[in-house]
């Protein structure tokens, strides 16, 4: 594929998709801190890496509108929330998920008359994840269904992560498992792979270990009228540790 | 983005002030008479940075052409109708800048290009030479283009 833009792109916080109220997004950083080790007989720096850190930062216009960024980001909770960035929504488009804590909704208003927020995310215990979307930006089942598949290319030993947020519920409870499958055709719950039963708007981080197989899906389940979710996949390339 | 609908809303702004004769949404065909007379035309749309992620916000132009007729007398009296009647028509616009929830904003001040803006100049109809004001009426439109790849 070649190079791409970062138009029709999502982000959503908690329960929430507030990609309409965003104007910008400024960064999206994570990875291991790095952490000097240098002796004496080396010529450059040495390094290991470090804790796990993230951070997204973005800037967001006022919108009061119900389930809107005003509502949801003026709350500054202290409790986590979930963030997540979606480079378009699309199966399988990139996205970039932090369990977080948001540093303030800062203001500015301009001369012009221009409103605009500035608000921060810095990582919570797991630092930032790049994976995959497991569905189309954002999914409405109005029934149980066995959700489109993503194909990883190959198998992998490493377990994976996996993240949701659901922003819309009608019924009494909504199930999302996490499906694999080696041909595309026969396929199995993953160990592990169901998070847990959600009877409101809301968000969750899953972690699971061992093999993960070539093709994943998301199946639903429950209760329900109409739920609708997005879900991120990170699988491991390498042994990860939290 | 309803064009008809904001068109309508401009038009009520201007007839609220009672400054006009007549407003109407098109360019006249044919020479006005000697009352002050505004016409409404599209000038133009452009997306802006003022968007979200997923769909671009749009900014719409529209331009009102006051006409007063060059020889009108007393001729001391036409410059200041046709501002009067520009100012009055700002007015009414800034104090319903969100023209009934059509728009997200009029750009009063420009943060998006030029402002509310107001020119006086010339026009000349069937040999008639008229005295104008043209109003500059800058609007931002909420997420007109949705984007897909």
């Amino acid at each position: 594929m070649a190079k791409q833009a970062g138009m029709g792109d999502r982000l959503w916080v908690g329960a929430y998709n507030i990609s309409g109220d965003i104007g910008s997004i400024q960064q999206i950083s994570g990875g291991p801190a790095a952490m000097d080790v240098t002796d004496i007989t080396q010529s450059g720096f040495g390094r290991v890496g470090g804790l796990r850190n993230g951070t997204i930062n973005f800037t967001s216009w006022f919108d009061k509108a119900a389930g809107a960024a005003h509502p949801v980001l003026s709350a500054l909770p202290t409790a986590d929330t979930l963030m997540s960035y979606g480079r378009g929504a699309v199966i399988g488009s990139a996205m970039a998920s932090m369990v977080a804590k948001q540093i303030d909704y800062a203001g500015t208003r301009g001369n012009d008359g221009t409103f605009t927020l500035n608000v921060g995310g810095q990582s919570n215990a797991y630092g930032l994840e790049w994976g995959q979307q497991l569905t189309a930006g954002d999914r409405t089942d109005t029934t149980g269904t066995n959700g489109a598949s993503l194909d990883g290319t190959a198998s992998s030993s490493d377990g994976a992560q996996f993240y949701t947020h659901l922003s819309a519920l009608t019924g009494t409870n909504v199930i999302l498992t996490v499906q694999d499958s080696a041909d595309n055709a026969a396929w199995a719950n993953l160990s592990g792979g169901a998070f847990t039963s959600m009877t409101a708007i809301g968000w969750q981080r899953l972690a699971v270990t061992g093999t993960v197989r070539r093709y994943l899906r998301i199946v639903s389940s429950g209760t329900f009228t109409s739920a609708t979710f997005v879900v991120n996949a990170v699988r491991n390339v390498t042994a990860v540790v939290f | 983005m309803n064009v008809k609908a904001i068109f309508g809303r401009v038009e009520s702004a201007a007839m609220r002030t009672g400054k006009f004769a007549r407003v109407q949404r098109h360019e006249t065909k044919s020479a006005p008479g000697a009352e002050v007379v505004m016409d409404l035309m599209a000038t133009g749309l452009r997306g802006i940075n003022a968007s979200g992620l997923a769909a671009t916000t749009v900014r719409f132009e529209i331009t009102g052409r006051i006409y007063k007729p060059f020889l009108s007398e007393p001729q001391d009296d036409i410059d200041p109708a046709l501002m009067d009647a520009g100012i009055a028509t700002f007015i009414e616009l800034a104090s319903d800048f969100e023209l009934g929830g059509e728009v997200r904003n009029i750009d009063i001040r420009g943060a998006y290009g030029s402002p509310l803006d107001l020119r006086a100049g010339y026009i000349t109809i069937e040999k008639s030479i008229f005295r104008t004001a043209d109003l500059i009426i800058p609007m931002i439109v909420n997420d007109v283009l949705p984007e897909a790849p």
